[in-house]
């Protein structure tokens, strides 16, 4: 075994470069959990939030189907069982699922997540 | 024997009936999608009605296994998740190299993409490039 090689694990033997990797990897990963785990938070804390949050989502899953369907009954109908699932039922999870979808995906912000990253491990 | 232990654990803790949920909820987009569609095409006639209810069967009772699957990766890949997978596999090797003193080009450029490549070989224990031809 060479200097430059260590022992990891179940992933192998790894060379330095494959190691820095997997620490920027992991440091994604935390990074990611905790912007996804934002809004939970946020909703446990201040009980407001939670009833803006509900507002937030009823309204976008309104809108949806609406979008789909157009105005009358089936809208209404389909809304209201999305709303007890996801707005009723599940609603943490509904929050953090919209946080990961239309922030980090549909605006870019997971990506800049990456690149602060990226830049803060940077060498040289 | 390992089954038996496993599905109680996992309808205790919820998990089970999570997952029932958002079938169900994935279903219904599905079908959303479908009814939009045909209605796009065929407007809102018999015959619309009769292709919603076929390909409704097939999709969300008889194949759902697969379109679903299908359903939520393209719902990921509009999203734009091929651009998070490309930062991570093709911009990190550049970062991981350090800079060269020159200023870098962005990604959507062609001459970006090779400094960043050239970055990545030249990090230690990176590949060595082929010579040009």
């Amino acid at each position: 075994m060479t200097g430059t090689m260590i022992q990891k694990g179940i992933f192998g033997q790894l060379g330095m470069n494959e190691k820095g990797m997997l620490h920027i990897f992991l440091l994604i990963l935390v990074a990611l959990i905790v912007v996804i785990a934002l809004p939970v938070i946020v909703m446990k804390v201040f009980p407001m939030a939670d009833l803006i949050i509900r507002i937030i989502l009823i309204f976008l899953i309104f809108t949806t189907v609406r979008g789909y369907l157009g105005t009358g009954v089936p809208t209404i109908i389909i809304s209201g069982v999305l709303i007890y699932f996801l707005v009723v039922k599940w609603v943490y999870f509904t929050a953090a699922a919209y946080i990961a979808v239309y922030f980090l995906l549909s605006l870019q912000v997971f990506s800049i997540i990456i690149f602060g990253i990226g830049m803060g491990m940077r060498k040289g | 024997m390992i089954e038996n232990l496993i599905i109680p654990s996992l309808a205790f803790l919820g998990i089970m009936e999570f997952f029932s949920d958002m079938i169900l909820v994935l279903k219904i987009f599905v079908l959303l999608t479908i009814v939009s569609w045909v209605v796009m095409h065929l407007g809102k006639g018999p015959l619309a009605i009769v292709l919603i209810v076929g390909i409704s069967w097939f999709v969300l009772f008889d194949q759902f296994w697969f379109f679903g699957g299908v359903y939520v990766l393209m719902m990921l890949l509009m999203l734009g998740i091929a651009g998070i997978f490309i930062d991570m596999f093709f911009v990190f090797p550049g970062f991981a190299a350090g800079s060269s003193g020159a200023p870098e080009a962005k990604m959507s450029s062609q001459g970006g993409v090779m400094q960043r490549m050239k970055l990545f070989h030249k990090a230690p224990g990176g590949r060595k490039l082929p010579p040009p031809m």
